[in-house]
């Protein structure tokens, strides 16, 4: 990474747990709207050559982002995202999992919980994932 | 024509075989993860494994079987007793398979701060 912003990345085996730690040079309100808005998020969720397409959002408890993942070959790959609680600019919680073209899940799938905190300017997200 | 239609199976037996073990496959079971963690320190008899655990020496070997299988220990004859020991560096695939999403998140992150310094432009 060209910066020195913290980046972690911990898997404890044991819990099967995924600890995800970031730093942004953003005010925590920017960084929210970047993890909670649609059309910002697919500006950065699929990691490259995959891009990120939304089909349906609704940021609210009970609700669900329902998005796909698309190849640089055209592969697809559906999830879901079903919002469990919300904290608004501190914290949210969903429980994700792959999907079908109908939204329908393939569970068990994971259960996310991120956190935001501001400090000096900077934002910290904490991302854990079971 | 029959030849071929055995060694068709026998091929398609040893496909199976290596879908089907695999370090992951090792490591997926708490018992088999309690057994490398005994013989990443020493090699060990079966009997010597066995004493740790309050299972049969028969459930010892048929862990002991699928670790040799998904080729994650090494064995050592010496005298009449077999030594199993942890062949370590096959781990180390597990590593690797997790640093692909190290990786992934690193991807998106990088996109992520792109995103936030142009809104951070737009702001201004």
């Amino acid at each position: 990474m060209k910066n020195n912003l913290l980046f972690d990345f911990k898997v404890d085996k044991k819990t099967k747990t995924v600890f995800v730690d970031k730093e942004f040079a953003a005010d925590l309100s920017l960084v929210w709207d970047a993890f909670t808005k649609k059309e910002l998020l697919d500006q950065w969720w699929a990691p490259k050559p995959y891009i990120s397409k939304t089909k349906q959002m609704d940021f609210r408890e009970g609700g669900m982002r329902f998005y796909v993942m698309v190849g640089p070959e055209g592969q697809e790959h559906w999830a879901i995202q079903k919002y469990k609680s919300i904290t608004p600019k501190s914290n949210f919680t969903y429980l994700n999992a792959f999907a079908d073209k109908d939204a329908n899940p393939n569970l068990p799938g994971s259960d996310w919980d991120l956190s935001f905190s501001e400090q000096n300017g900077k934002t910290t997200v904490n991302i854990v994932i079971v | 024509m029959r030849n071929q239609i055995v060694a068709y199976i026998c091929n398609q037996s040893v496909s199976f075989k290596i879908m089907r073990r695999d370090v992951f496959q090792a490591i997926a079971d708490p018992k088999r993860r309690a057994i490398i963690a005994l013989i990443a320190v020493q090699a060990m008899t079966p009997n010597a494994i066995a004493e740790n655990f309050n299972t049969s020496r028969q459930s010892i070997s048929k862990h002991l079987k699928i670790l040799s299988e998904c080729d994650l220990v090494k064995q050592e004859q010496q005298g009449r007793e077999i030594h199993y020991s942890l062949k370590i560096e096959k781990l180390q695939e597990v590593d690797a398979w997790i640093e692909q999403y190290r990786q992934i998140w690193e991807s998106r992150f990088d996109q992520l701060d792109n995103v936030l310094s142009n809104l951070k432009k737009d702001k201004k």
